[in-house]
């Protein structure tokens, strides 16, 4: 680095390198904060499988629901449903993108007059919400995931290369003062002494 | 001594019944392999010209189910055309049933706003209807469509309205017209010489409908105590007295099988009990659906001279419709052979 070896930069570099472990913290906190946020999202992931089922039996009850009153009946039927309307809600947190689902109108299943349809309708709504909570839970591991990633690599980074350099930089700069210093004091001896008249 | 055109509209029952699909025939039909050599073996009798001008590329459950919907309606409308005096008002009253369904979808539309167009309709001929449905389907709001029922035999379903809104769901609208119309029917059948056979098999229908309905409604966790209101008015269209009834609104629905019991749809229980434990509505749909076929071919079966094997054929022809449709729509979705329901 080519830096100049000066009490002001030695002041400069002694700070950078103050805000630069802060930053390490920081980013270590982030980590930590990030990887704990996982760990407790991911069972929520492992219970995929039970929603997969639940809407494959909701499916299948469909099916067979269908075959028995005819698509006729579920078409009209399904006109008195009000429309499902979902928001995309974009948040940041520490810096990660994540994506929460808002539900802004719920589909009225109740109001539906056949019995068999309203109660596919119920199964396959309740399915259907489970689905998009994973899918939102899914969506943030990604991004955390993603960011986790990123993070450790930026704390390594600090920690085994731009640290440990602006370590040596200031050690190299606290050196080379030193050494300036100490001649400075023997060149100042020296020249005190010869004017003593003392023969060195 | 009956008159002649009873003899005459009841043999052409008898003979219009040997049209219509046996059980043997639908046990083949759902071990066809697939929709098109489904279509193949039921393109016969009188499905023969409309399954017939379907492209054998464009067979599907869809194309199916309409030249099925068309045999069906174009046999209800037969039987109007046989029949005379009476007998013919009774038929006429009771094919008034699809103008029923079209109301409700139109109806079922309008109470969300949504469009519904003549397309999702049955077609049916303008003289069959009381309704002028092309002014309900015109009509901007739910209340407005309502209105066009004002000059129809189904204007009492309009108070049901009220309740509709409350609960935000047309079922009580649907379930007034429906009752309102067996009303009709039974009225028309009440007139026909020695029709007391036939009122019997229309109460028993509007009574396992009903009970199906309730049953539904209390395992979806619904309400039914409004029907209370009601049930003088529902009561005279069932085998059933009207307090017993009232337990049967009130009852939860396990307790509601043993209130059935002291009824006159005693022989429904063994049908339905099963999908009541499991809480499966669709189950108690077929069941309950089952149940009034049996009994129909059973008390058709006991009065083969009487007006009510006119009207187990009139029912025969709407279970066949709907045992084809299910048959087009396995076959289409891949169902096992031993998975389709057949009535």
């Amino acid at each position: 680095m080519g830096v100049s070896a000066a009490r002001g930069t030695l002041l400069a570099m002694r700070q950078q390198l103050k805000f630069i472990k802060k930053g390490k913290e920081i980013l270590e906190m982030k980590r930590d904060r990030i990887a704990g946020e996982l760990n407790q999202l991911l069972p929520e992931v492992r219970n995929r499988i039970v929603v997969e089922d639940e809407l494959m039996e909701a499916y299948n009850s469909f099916v067979n629901a269908l075959i028995k009153v005819g698509i006729e009946e579920f078409m009209n039927n399904s006109k008195v449903v009000s429309e499902f309307r979902v928001r995309l809600i974009r948040k940041l947190v520490m810096g990660v993108e994540e994506f929460d689902i808002e539900i802004e109108s719920e589909p009225n299943v109740s109001a539906i007059p056949n019995p068999v349809v309203q109660d596919i309708a119920m199964k396959l709504y309740n399915a259907f919400l489970k689905m998009i909570k994973l899918a939102e839970t899914e969506n943030k591991i990604e991004a955390l995931a993603l960011d986790l990633m990123n993070t450790a690599r930026k704390v390594n980074a600090l920690d085994k290369i731009v640290i440990p350099m602006y370590e040596d930089l200031v050690r190299y700069i606290e050196d080379r003062l030193m050494e300036d210093m100490l001649e400075e004091f023997v060149r100042t001896k020296y020249i005190v002494t010869r004017k003593k008249g003392v023969k060195i | 001594m009956m008159r002649p055109d009873y003899i005459y509209i009841i043999t052409r029952a008898h003979g219009l019944s040997t049209h219509l699909f046996t059980e043997d025939d639908y046990k083949s039909f759902v071990r066809l392999p697939d929709i098109v050599s489904f279509a193949e073996a039921v393109s016969k009798g009188d499905y023969i010209r409309k399954i017939g001008s379907i492209p054998r590329e464009q067979i599907n459950g869809k194309t199916l189910a309409s030249a099925f919907g068309e045999v069906y309606v174009e046999r209800f409308l037969y039987a109007i055309k046989i029949s005379s005096g009476k007998v013919k008002n009774f038929v006429d009253m009771f094919v008034r049933r699809i103008e029923i369904e079209n109301i409700k979808r139109i109806l079922r539309a309008k109470f969300s706003g949504r469009a519904v167009s003549e397309e999702d309709l049955i077609k049916v001929p303008r003289e069959f209807t009381y309704v002028n449905i092309v002014a309900m389907l015109e009509s901007p709001t739910f209340d407005d469509a309502l209105y066009h029922l004002t000059p129809s035999p189904y204007k009492e379903a309009i108070e049901f309205s009220q309740y509709a809104k409350s609960i935000g769901s047309p079922f009580p609208v649907e379930l007034g017209i429906e009752t309102e119309y067996f009303r009709r029917v039974v009225n028309t059948a009440s007139k026909v010489k020695k029709g007391r056979e036939v009122e019997k098999l229309l109460k028993v229908e509007y009574g396992t409908k009903l009970i199906y309905y309730i049953l539904s409604i209390k395992i979806l966790g619904g309400q039914v105590i409004y029907l209370e209101k009601y049930s003088d008015k529902m009561s005279r269209l069932m085998l059933i007295e009207p307090y017993i009834f009232n337990d049967f609104i009130r009852a939860k629905e396990d307790t509601a099988l043993d209130v059935l019991n002291r009824s006159g749809y005693k022989w429904i229980v063994k049908y339905i009990e099963e999908s009541v434990l499991k809480r499966s509505v669709s189950d108690l749909y077929y069941w309950s659906s089952k149940a009034f076929k049996e009994y129909a071919e059973s008390y058709a079966a006991r009065n083969p001279l009487n007006l009510v094997f006119l009207l187990w054929y009139l029912y025969s022809v709407e279970f066949e419709y709907r045992n084809l449709y299910t048959i087009a729509l396995a076959k289409e979705l891949d169902v096992k052979p031993e998975d389709i329901p057949i009535l």
